[in-house]
């Protein structure tokens, strides 16, 4: 049986787009810009300098802050500057801009782990943190932090909702990466000493569910695959672990308080790259994909990429482009330029014609209550509307404002179009 | 008919005891209001604004009948309602003495002349703006025109030009630091009202980059700085900064600025 938490709601998906399309590789672009913050917590410093020489897999970047990782350079070539660039999330950032000159040479730091079984626990996650490795379901949170938490744990659980609409990277991998994704698990169950690990899935991605539980079968794995009800925001962090476990996360807390640890699935298959393979996270998979868009695909691509580079890839866009999203459609963020590199984050890029993307005007509340019936948290999101339109910010509190995930689903299904999230963003703010 | 004589003579002898109760607790845990702090009150302004550093106009007046606050802490109180308090208070009209407040001055001059990343089409605030990608300006350091500073002043200091740039008007302004707590970019500060000068502007960014995306913002050129008679100017991080300490308002520097980034009250 599916499982499910309370709220939100099935949305298109338009998966259908990419989700039987394999991962493609792309090849190196001829320059790659790589911003120094492209996780949660501190920005990283360089040692590296205009005119130093890199190889693929090199590290840039690194910082000695405890919620901070490495960023490593994903071509070989020669710094051309080290400058502000723009940035799919901060807008700007200090990045690393590096010309590629086109030999692809790997850095010697990168080989295969002969064996990987002796391995400790202290060793596997310096291995992670020494990797860069982020969660990339998108809010890029350093892995190594997540694998120490600070109170015990029972609960491992792989987050393969992909509840966004559009995205397929996460099924793509799982369909053709079952093995290695399986093999990450493994490697997160020794670092965490957890014997109970459950692996989320929607129902609609039947397919990725039968590949997981045959190899799990055939290799004997103590890992459950859990269907989940395909609907937004099944993916949530704090929404998952209601629906698998029946726990709640208290607001503003991290999953651990519950005794859990969530972990992306594609986080899982950069975890096997590193360890068994060495390779640091200079590349992942991202959909490109949106009705403007002439081929969209499943691309494995270089961290640094310009979205420019990837829409030429799928062979430019067909109609006039309305708007272009990094990430998914209710998450995910417009950008202002497509000169703007792909970021360890970045899960899709979006390309939305006029009528995917239409400028919706906003209209007053007519306290439907569809906002209040469909919140994934109970909140009252209209009422939070209301207090930021008449200005009443400090009286908002009362509403628990900081409850909010910014899933977004008050928003997509108010018949007014109202801008409720921007509302309840604007009072977070303000509380702050 | 003889349970309804019951019932009402029970509850009206439980209320005549309950009735008792309350008048003899009323009398013994009775507070002595100060009659003094109820018209301090009525004349405080009432709006407030938290210029004095107490949350409001009533925990002023607490704290002046309990000689916590001095008379002159509101800014905001016009002269004659002023004299009252202190007729209330029992105090001599030569303890009353005109305190001028700072004032609020708004440190960019870009607004329309500074140039836009991208369209904005979200929710007219500065501080949803400025979350989303740090604001829609070129310059990181601009203002962004949205007008929080000016929903946030009480007094109707603050209004937007044509220019979308908010301008504090220094009469009206009581210093209450509303504006500055407002606005998500920084850009507004606290001037001594008897100077006249100050740097219209905060962007770090070096000159060309400056001149990139605004017209009207400090290029760190030095002139300021060489003409001042006093050394008053100095440049920190490609940016001038007066020490109003020295400053003399002879207004040699706002001549001198090429790009008009120092202005005048």
């Amino acid at each position: 049986m599916s499982l499910s938490f309370s709220g939100g709601k099935h949305i298109p998906g338009y998966k259908h787009l990419t989700q039987d399309l394999p991962v493609v590789t792309m090849a190196a672009p001829a320059e790659v810009i790589i911003p120094l913050s492209q996780h949660t917590g501190a920005v990283c410093k360089t040692l590296l300098k205009k005119g130093d020489k890199v190889k693929v897999g090199t590290k840039i970047g690194s910082s000695d802050k405890l919620i901070s990782s490495t960023v490593h350079s994903s071509v070989s070539g020669e710094i051309k500057a080290i400058a502000d660039y723009n940035h799919p999330v901060l807008g700007t950032s200090i990045a690393v801009i590096i010309t590629s000159d086109g030999k692809d040479e790997l850095d010697a730091s990168i080989k295969l782990r002969g064996s990987v079984s002796p391995l400790g626990k202290e060793e596997l996650l310096k291995i992670v943190k020494e990797s860069g490795i982020v969660g990339l379901g998108g809010a890029a949170f350093p892995t190594h932090v997540k694998l120490t938490p600070p109170k015990s744990i029972d609960t491992l659980l792989i987050n393969a909702a992909e509840c966004e609409p559009y995205l397929t990277c996460d099924y793509r991998i799982m369909i053709e990466n079952p093995n290695e994704i399986l093999k990450g698990i493994n490697l997160l169950k020794k670092i965490l000493g957890v014997k109970n690990i459950v692996v989320g899935i929607e129902d609609d991605k039947l397919e990725a569910i039968s590949v997981l539980r045959n190899k799990i079968i055939a290799k004997s794995y103590s890992i459950k695959v859990q269907p989940l009800k395909t609907k937004y925001p099944q993916g949530a962090e704090k929404q998952l672990i209601k629906a698998i476990l029946d726990r709640e996360v208290p607001a503003g807390k991290l999953p651990f308080e519950a005794g859990v640890v969530v972990i992306n699935v594609g986080t899982a298959l950069a975890l096997y790259e590193a360890v068994y393979l060495g390779k640091p996270l200079y590349e992942r998979i991202v959909t490109v994909t949106g009705k403007s868009l002439r081929s969209p695909a499943n691309l494995k691509v270089r961290i640094g990429t310009k979205f420019s580079d990837l829409i030429e890839f799928c062979h430019g866009t067909s109609t006039a482009a309305s708007k272009v999203i990094m990430g998914g459609p209710m998450m995910g963020l417009a950008q202002f330029s497509t000169d703007t590199p792909v970021i360890k984050g970045t899960s899709g890029v979006l390309v939305l014609s006029e009528k995917e993307a239409p400028d919706y005007k906003e209209g007053p509340c007519i306290r439907c209550g569809r906002c209040v019936d469909i919140c994934p948290v109970g909140m009252l999101p209209f009422a939070l509307s209301m207090c930021a339109e008449s200005k009443m910010l400090e009286q908002a509190a009362q509403y628990n404002p900081r409850d909010c995930i910014e899933c977004g689903i008050c928003t997509y299904i108010c018949p007014a179009r109202r801008r409720i999230l921007e509302s309840i963003r604007l009072i977070k703010a303000v509380a702050k | 008919m003889k349970g309804i004589i019951l019932a009402v003579l029970s509850l009206s002898g439980l209320s005549f005891a309950f009735g008792l109760l309350l008048a003899w607790v009323s009398k013994k845990f009775y507070i002595k209001l100060d009659a003094r702090v109820a018209k301090i009150s009525d004349l405080l302004p009432g709006v407030n604004c938290g210029a004095c550093g107490l949350s409001g106009c009533s925990s002023l007046a607490e704290a002046l009948v309990g000689k916590k606050a001095d008379v002159n802490s509101c800014t905001v109180c016009a002269a004659d309602s002023k004299e009252k308090i202190a007729e209330v208070l029992g105090l001599s009209a030569s303890d009353i003495k005109e305190i001028k407040s700072p004032i609020a001055v708004v440190a960019c001059g870009g607004g329309k002349r500074a140039k836009d990343k991208f369209e904005y089409r979200g929710l007219m605030d500065c501080r949803v703006a400025h979350n989303n990608m740090r604001g829609h300006k070129l310059c990181s350091y601009a203002c962004l025109g949205l007008g929080t500073c000016v929903e946030a002043c009480a007094f109707g200091a603050i209004v937007m030009t044509e220019d979308d740039i908010p301008v504090v008007n220094p009469e009206l302004c009581v210093g209450c630091l509303k504006c500055v707590e407002a606005c998500p970019r920084d850009i507004i500060y606290m001037l001594d009202r008897k100077k006249k000068v100050y740097i219209k502007c905060r962007s770090h960014e070096k000159g060309p980059q400056v001149m990139k995306s605004c017209k009207v913002g400090c290029i760190g050129c030095m002139k300021c700085v060489k003409i001042c008679p006093v050394k008053a100017i100095t440049i920190e991080d490609n940016l001038a900064v007066i020490d109003h300490k020295k400053c003399i308002n002879c207004l040699k520097c706002v001549e001198v600025c090429p790009t008009k980034a120092i202005a005048v009250v």
